[in-house]
C-alpha cells in the first residue's frame, strides 16, 4: 500500500533508514510504520527497522519514544495543501476520479471504498442506472397493454351493450387482472424510473404519466360503476 | 488501566486520538468541519511524523493528523501504543 504525503498527498521516496521524501513538495518524515503488502515486498524498509518501540508486558506506560531531530525544513513544506471547496481547510485525500484535493467534509466515500469530491459523485449519480431502462420500458409496455384492454373494453361494452352485472365475474376478472393491476405495476415501474436528484429520460415521465392517467380513468370509472349501482 | 490518548486543542481547532487494544479512534475538529474516524488496527497503512512532530496515520486514500508534544509522555506512550498495536496487527 502506498503511503501518501500527509501534507499534500504526493508520493513518498524512502531516503534513508525510516525517513522519507515528498516528492511533491520535499518535506521529510520519519516513518513509524508502514503496512507491508504483497505487492509492495520490494519496500527498502524492513518492519523491524521501521520502529524501535515495542511494549513491555505488564507496563501500563510503554517507554517514552526517542526525541526526533528536527529534520531541514525545506521552504516548499510551509505550502500546506488545502481542499479545493474549502481553501481554509486542509486536504486529507484526494479523489479517484479527477484527482481533486479535498477535506474530509468533501470526502464523499461511495460503494467498494471509492473517494470522490462532492462534483464527482454528483456526476456519477446523473449516470443512468442499468436498471432504470428496463424499468421505463416495462412501464410502457404495461401503459400500451392498459391502454388497449381498456379501448377494447369500452368498444365491446358500447357495441353489445355489456352489463357489467351479467357479465358476472369475467368480465370484473378481466378489468382487474388484465387492466387495473398492469396500470398499477406500470405506474410503479415508472416512478421508480423517476428518482430524485437523477437525470430522468422523457420516456420515463411520459411512462409514468400514461400510466397514472390510466389509473385515474379506470379509478373514476370504478366510481361511476359503483354509484350507478347503488341506485 | 486507561487507554493511552492524545488531546490537542487549540482556538481554533482540536484533536483527540485515543489508542486502544483494537484500533484507533479519531476525531478532528476544525473551524470548517469535524472528521471522526474509528478503525482497526489492520485498516492502518502508515504512520509518519513530521518534523513538526504532527503525526499522520492513512487509513486507505484518508490521512489524520495530529499534532503531538515531544515533552509530553503520555502523548509518546500513546504512539507507542500505536506502533505496538500496529505491530501486533502485522504479526
Amino acid at each position: 500500500m502506498e503511503i501518501f504525503c500527509p501534507e499534500c498527498l504526493g508520493a513518498l521516496v524512502i531516503t534513508e533508514g525510516d525517513r522519507a521524501r515528498c516528492t511533491v513538495h520535499g518535506g521529510f518524515y520519519r516513518v513509524l510504520f508502514r503496512r507491508i503488502t504483497p505487492s509492495a515486498t520490494n519496500s527498502p524498509i524492513p518492519l523491524e527497522s521501521v520502529t524501535a518501540t515495542t511494549t513491555h508486558a505488564g507496563s501500563a506506560m510503554p517507554p517514552p519514544l526517542p526525541i526526533i531531530p528536527p529534520l531541514p525544513e525545506t521552504a516548499a513544506r510551509s505550502a500546506a495543501v488545502y481542499c479545493a471547496r474549502h481553501p481554509s481547510t486542509t486536504a486529507t485525500a484526494r479523489c479517484d476520479s479527477c484527482g481533486t484535493l479535498m477535506c474530509a467534509n468533501c470526502n464523499l466515500i461511495l460503494d467498494g471504498n471509492t473517494h470522490v469530491c462532492p462534483a464527482c459523485a454528483a456526476a456519477w449519480s446523473e449516470a443512468p442506472n442499468a436498471k432504470r431502462p428496463a424499468s421505463v420500458i416495462w412501464s410502457l409496455a404495461f401503459a400500451g397493454w392498459c391502454t388497449v384492454g381498456l379501448v377494447a373494453l369500452l368498444v365491446a361494452a358500447s357495441m353489445t351493450k355489456l352489463d357489467i352485472e351479467q357479465g358476472g365475474k369475467l368480465v370484473r376478472g378481466l378489468c382487474t387482472f388484465g387492466i387495473i393491476v398492469p396500470a398499477i405495476a406500470g405506474f410503479a415501474l415508472g416512478l421508480n424510473a423517476i428518482k430524485r436528484r437523477e437525470k430522468t429520460s422523457a420516456l420515463a415521465w411520459v411512462a409514468t404519466l400514461w400510466n397514472g392517467i390510466l389509473l385515474l380513468i379506470l379509478l373514476l370509472a370504478l366510481v361511476m360503476g359503483f354509484s350507478m349501482q347503488a341506485r | 488501566m486507561s487507554n493511552p490518548i492524545i488531546t490537542t486543542g487549540g482556538m481554533l481547532s482540536s484533536h483527540y486520538l485515543e489508542v486502544t487494544f483494537m484500533g484507533v479512534r479519531y476525531s478532528g475538529a476544525q473551524a470548517s468541519g469535524t472528521a471522526v474516524k474509528r478503525c482497526n488496527f489492520e485498516k492502518i497503512t502508515g504512520v509518519l511524523l513530521s518534523p513538526a512532530h504532527e503525526l499522520s496515520f492513512q487509513i486507505g486514500k484518508e490521512i489524520f493528523r495530529i499534532p503531538t508534544k515531544p515533552d509530553d509522555p503520555k502523548h509518546q506512550a500513546a504512539i507507542a501504543a500505536l506502533i505496538a498495536g500496529l505491530q501486533r496487527s502485522v504479526a
